[in-house]
């Protein structure tokens, strides 16, 4: 019996892992990205905002009442505005993985990617990993991208569910109908744009013309946990 | 405006030059007898244990406020109690359990009810 050369070509297997590690590498680059946006928000506007909202505050003490409370509208209402500038990171401290994964979706997928995301998630009795929920995001965002490169799609339905083995991941989606000038039967079927993809990610896609969607499932396998007591 | 003297002592530390003029002109305003500090070392210069309340930005210059509420904790951990976090980065930079947070940007009253929870909450340097 000889060893197995450094040549021989990864089994399926650990191709997909090595695919999954490349979404998460994905999902860990935009994390750092939106952090880098985010510091830079805070080390400049915020501050400033801040001292706008300040400098009112002192202007309104010194006002009757009724300009005192049109200020203190203004306030509240810059607020509220500035408030909303600042997306939260999807990975914040504070988020465990169903928290993230709805964060990550709301903001990554939701009105970006497709105009109406519905969700079915089942995460709670076999809560999955951080580095799992990067790959589920990673994977829905390239799956929805390469199924519609131009446009968002019109509706789409994803459900995860957790077990002790990984992650099941369910997604169908109702794409954007022909492009204006082009005859539907002119364009793609989505799944054969998909295949490429499907096939590097370990997805498995399908059309459903009579529902004109398509679908693809996807598991993320979770390693064994070692046994405990020993 | 002459400040009113003998309230409660506060103390801002946070290395943005305005905010620091702002709040220190708010909190006279309001009664405060305030100091200003823009690092760790500066505030524990001026003695932060014996304010009653903290306002501690997270991210400053040298060291983080983190580090300023953990110096004062190691010789009385009923310190922590007198702090409130000044932050623009609320839910990425690691906050101390139990001290409240003030997120940036915030209105001057959010900040005055922050230091009245203080006030309520902890018992002032003076009572240990």
């Amino acid at each position: 019996m000889t060893a197995p050369s450094g040549d021989e070509p990864p089994s399926a297997d650990t191709a997909v892992a090595r695919v999954h590690e490349l979404l998460r590498l994905v999902i860990d680059l935009q994390e750092r990205a939106q952090r880098a946006a985010a510091d830079r928000l805070h080390d400049g506007p915020m501050q400033e905002f801040t001292a706008i909202l300040l400098e009112l505050a002192s202007v309104r003490r010194r006002l009757p009442a009724g300009p005192a409370e049109r200020v203190l509208a203004v306030e509240n209402r810059l607020r509220l505005t500035t408030v909303g500038l600042q997306a939260p990171s999807v990975f914040r401290l504070a988020h465990d993985a169903r928290a993230a994964l709805i964060a990550g979706l709301t903001q990554r997928v939701d009105g970006l990617l497709v105009d109406r995301l519905d969700t079915e998630l089942r995460v709670e009795a076999h809560p999955p990993t951080l580095t799992e929920v990067a790959v589920v995001l990673g994977a829905v965002q390239l799956l929805l991208t390469a199924g519609s490169p131009h446009r968002r799609g019109e509706h789409a339905w994803l459900s995860a569910e957790s077990g002790p083995d990984g992650l099941a991941l369910r997604l169908r989606v109702r794409p954007p109908g022909p492009r204006p000038g082009s005859a539907a039967d002119q364009d793609p079927a989505p799944a054969a744009l998909l295949r490429p993809l499907a096939d590097l990610i370990g997805a498995t896609v399908t059309d459903d013309p009579a529902t004109t969607t398509w679908s693809a499932a996807l598991h993320v396998p979770r390693p064994p946990r070692p046994a405990a007591g020993r | 405006m002459n400040a009113p003297t003998g309230g409660p002592r506060v103390l801002v530390v946070d290395d943005n030059e305005m905010l620091r003029a702002l709040l220190e002109r708010i909190l006279l305003a309001e009664g405060f007898q305030v100091s200003v500090a823009d690092s760790v070392d500066q505030a524990l210069g001026l003695g932060a244990a014996g304010f009653d309340v903290i306002l501690v930005d997270l991210r400053l210059g040298d060291r983080p406020g983190t580090d300023l509420i953990a110096e004062l904790c190691r010789d009385d951990p009923a310190a922590r109690r007198r702090f409130a976090i000044l932050t623009g980065a609320a839910g990425v930079d690691p906050v101390p359990a139990g001290i409240p947070v003030v997120a940036k940007p915030f209105t001057a009253d959010s900040l005055l009810s922050a230091i009245h929870e203080v006030l309520r909450a902890a018992p002032g340097p003076d009572a240990r």
